[in-house]
């Protein structure tokens, strides 16, 4: 049998070995209280640094953060760029294994995959089947790429918010805004994975879903024009959204740099939705 | 704004949080994640599109802590504004309640090299690959692994006996 060093425990704790590998050592730990006293330093640092600086990440991003990189002017540039795997779901995973039963990097592996799977669907448009909305007794809640763009998209102009054709289902909001109930709203333009477009509204509730309160088949939008847009049935033709909207609608249109502040701080609750009223009304 | 401006903002939070980490200080957190995004918007020519924009800002909030660590006079020098006396607020109440735990890792790192502090809190904290700290030291893979393995096992020792070790690990 082959010596396990110091390295290969190392990696396996911060779970950077390839999956087959991963499980290998987790198996050879699970097995060896000698290497698992080895391990132990390895672990226990990791959990103990993860939950003293976690909430640092919660607090509310200062203004002056937020303005600095908006007021800068924009620099043409092309192509997507990525994020590297969040550390903190790895990381209560791997507290989970050391307190309960030391070894399961199978599992580690899996909730791994699962959460870089969905920071790509948070930052990338990717197919999926009832893919922008989802029906429950409560109403009609955004799912998907569809969720992904209301909660982390910056707006973009209408003419731009709908790409002639995808091979995966895409959203973009088109404008945000407060309603009259205190939570905030986005317009929005969708693909789904038939390439329909649509047009609707979603408001964002307490617990971070977006309620979608209007929702239409983009008319005349399967049709591509000539230059492969929509066509011009975007949204001057569609009298019941601007409805929705109008009804909904307490506030201005947001700057981009407000709309900014709001994402950057994952759409902080307001005052009076949590019953606390400032009184300044 | 372009997307390097939305990809910034996007990685406000977890940059604050690397910032934190450093510096065990939500005002001085702040101060550094603003020199950071400065300096960052100064480069942005310098950052490839289609490579990590976290990587590149780690990278440069790493160094500018560094360089602040080497001269006494840099962090008193930028001034303090409002909006950090709101975080420590009733925001802050989740960081206040870790004192005693944040304390004594803070006092653990403290036996570390600035280097490893870096290097640990980025792996550990902010889950970057060994390959992305690799780059960002500027060191091979199997440096990083050594000094990491090194910083782990005095990190762990100091937590675990309550007391520092008479020499500093490099």
């Amino acid at each position: 049998m082959s010596t396990v060093t110091d390295h290969d425990l190392l990696s396996w704790a911060d779970g950077q070995l390839p999956p087959e590998e991963q499980q290998r050592i987790g198996a050879l730990v699970a097995k060896d209280p000698e290497l698992r006293a080895r391990a132990e330093p390895y672990l226990k640092t990791r959990i103990i640094l993860e939950e003293a600086f976690a909430a640092s990440a919660h607090e509310r991003v200062p203004d002056r953060l937020v303005q600095l990189i908006v007021s800068q002017a924009p620099v043409a540039s092309e192509g997507p760029f990525t994020f590297a795997m969040h550390a903190s779901r790895l990381a209560h995973v791997v507290k989970g294994l050391f307190t309960i039963e030391l070894m399961r990097p199978a599992a580690l592996t899996a909730a791994g995959l699962a959460a870089l799977a969905g920071a790509i669907l948070l930052l990338r448009p990717a197919p999926s089947e009832a893919d922008l909305i989802q029906s429950t007794a409560e109403g009609q809640f955004a799912v998907g790429v569809l969720h992904a763009a209301l909660e982390s998209a910056h707006s973009v102009p209408v003419n731009a918010a709908l790409p002639a054709r995808t091979a995966a289902s895409v959203a973009n909001p088109v404008l945000t805004f407060e309603s009259k109930d205190r939570t905030y709203c986005r317009e929005y333009r969708a693909r789904d994975h038939e390439s329909l477009a649509f047009a609707g509204v979603a408001c964002r509730l307490v617990d971070g879903t977006w309620a979608i309160k209007h929702h239409e088949r983009i008319a005349g939008a399967a049709r591509p024009g000539p230059d492969g847009g929509y066509g011009p049935a975007g949204s001057d033709d569609m009298p019941s959204l601007d409805a929705v909207v109008g009804a909904l609608q307490a506030s201005d249109v947001l700057l981009p740099e407000d709309e900014a502040r709001l994402i950057a701080n994952r759409w902080p609750e307001k005052p009076d939705q949590t019953g606390t009223r400032t009184g300044n009304e | 704004m372009d997307e390097v401006q939305k990809g910034m903002i996007a990685l406000l939070p977890r940059l604050r949080r690397f910032a934190f980490a450093l510096t065990r200080d939500m005002d001085q957190a702040d101060d550094l994640v603003q020199e950071t995004c400065a300096r960052a918007l100064a480069r942005r020519d310098q950052w490839q599109t289609g490579t990590r924009l976290d990587s590149w800002m780690y990278k440069i909030a790493q160094n500018t802590w560094l360089d602040q660590r080497r001269s006494p006079r840099g962090r008193s020098e930028v001034p303090m504004t409002p909006e950090t006396a709101e975080v420590t607020g009733a925001d802050g109440r989740r960081i206040t309640e870790d004192r005693a735990l944040l304390a004594a890792v803070g006092r653990g790192l403290e036996e570390l090299s600035p280097e490893q502090q870096a290097l640990v809190l980025m792996v550990c904290v902010e889950g970057v690959s060994y390959k992305e700290a690799a780059d960002i030291q500027g060191v091979p893979i199997g440096t990083i692994m050594s000094r990491l393995s090194a910083a782990r096992k005095a990190l762990h020792r100091y937590l675990e006996t309550g007391a520092a070790r008479n020499e500093k690990v490099r």
